[in-house]
């Protein structure tokens, strides 16, 4: 496992200053998806074992156990993969660079990473209720010379992180020009 | 036509086959590529149990079926299935 002051490719003198992932509120609607999901075959039992004598029949009970059975695992897999997602995909920003690291489904995994001097635009979206009342975003980020931007996807507090990104770069910048070879 | 339940319990292992690979995966990415954290561990450890307890109840309840119980699937009057 990596933490949050190691972590991979990291140069000499780089500290994490930001490390975001997306809003708690992402791991609630996990959890209510599939609490929901859990509560069908429950809700199927009572009405079927009320209204009708279908688990009479041993094939019946057989079959229903198995089907049960997968189908729980099946929530429980869901659950976790829609977990391990949400947890693999975050967002760093150092005093050097900006860190994109997202999983995309179970086999697809992206990073990508860009100098600070190097960013542009940066701006936030708050879209909703939900994100307004909760106070979540996302954050853009235009970097120099190229169309795609690193967007960080429903963070805590966008308007903040864009602000402080942008002074960020600001120091960076200006940091660079007094001492062009180094590091900060 | 007539087949045994046992088809049925062989058709569930290949699906337990299929959940253990991908819970490994999962497994996998969040040991290699998680950040270290309180929540990373309750949450690993609380999947690893509630599999471990799920595959037992369901153990438990497949074992008291006598799987070699035949199940006529098609009358040759009618294509319905029959149980």
């Amino acid at each position: 496992m990596y933490s949050r002051r190691h972590f991979p490719n990291q140069k000499p003198n780089e500290h994490v200053l930001l490390f975001l992932r997306r809003h708690w509120i992402v791991v609630l609607k996990i959890l209510f998806i599939n609490t929901l999901l859990a509560l069908i075959p429950i809700i199927f039992f009572i009405i079927t074992l009320n209204y009708t004598t279908l688990f009479e029949s041993d094939t019946v009970k057989a079959l229903t156990t198995i089907i049960v059975s997968a189908y729980y695992l099946f929530v429980i897999l869901y659950a976790f993969t829609n977990f391990v997602d949400y947890y693999l995909d975050v967002w760093m920003v150092t005093n050097q660079r900006v860190i994109n690291i997202e999983q995309k489904g179970l086999f697809s995994r992206v990073v990508s990473e860009k100098d600070l001097g190097r960013m542009q635009d940066i701006t936030s979206d708050v879209d909703g209720f939900w994100a307004t009342v909760l106070k979540f975003g996302n954050v853009h980020i235009q970097t120099a010379g190229e169309k795609e931007r690193f967007v960080f996807k429903q963070v805590p507090f966008a308007d903040e992180v864009s602000r402080r990104i942008s002074n960020l770069v600001s120091e960076y910048q200006k940091m660079k020009k007094t001492k062009p070879n180094e590091n900060l | 036509m007539e087949i045994t339940l046992s088809v049925f319990l062989f058709i569930y292992l290949i699906y337990i086959l299929i959940f253990l690979f991908f819970s490994f995966f999962n497994l996998y990415h969040m040991l290699r590529f998680g950040f270290v954290s309180f929540w990373a561990y309750v949450i690993t450890i609380g999947y690893i149990i509630i599999t471990l307890l799920a595959l037992f109840v369901s153990y438990y309840y497949i074992a008291q079926v006598d799987w070699n119980q035949p199940l006529e699937i098609f009358n040759s009057n009618s294509n319905s299935m029959y149980f």
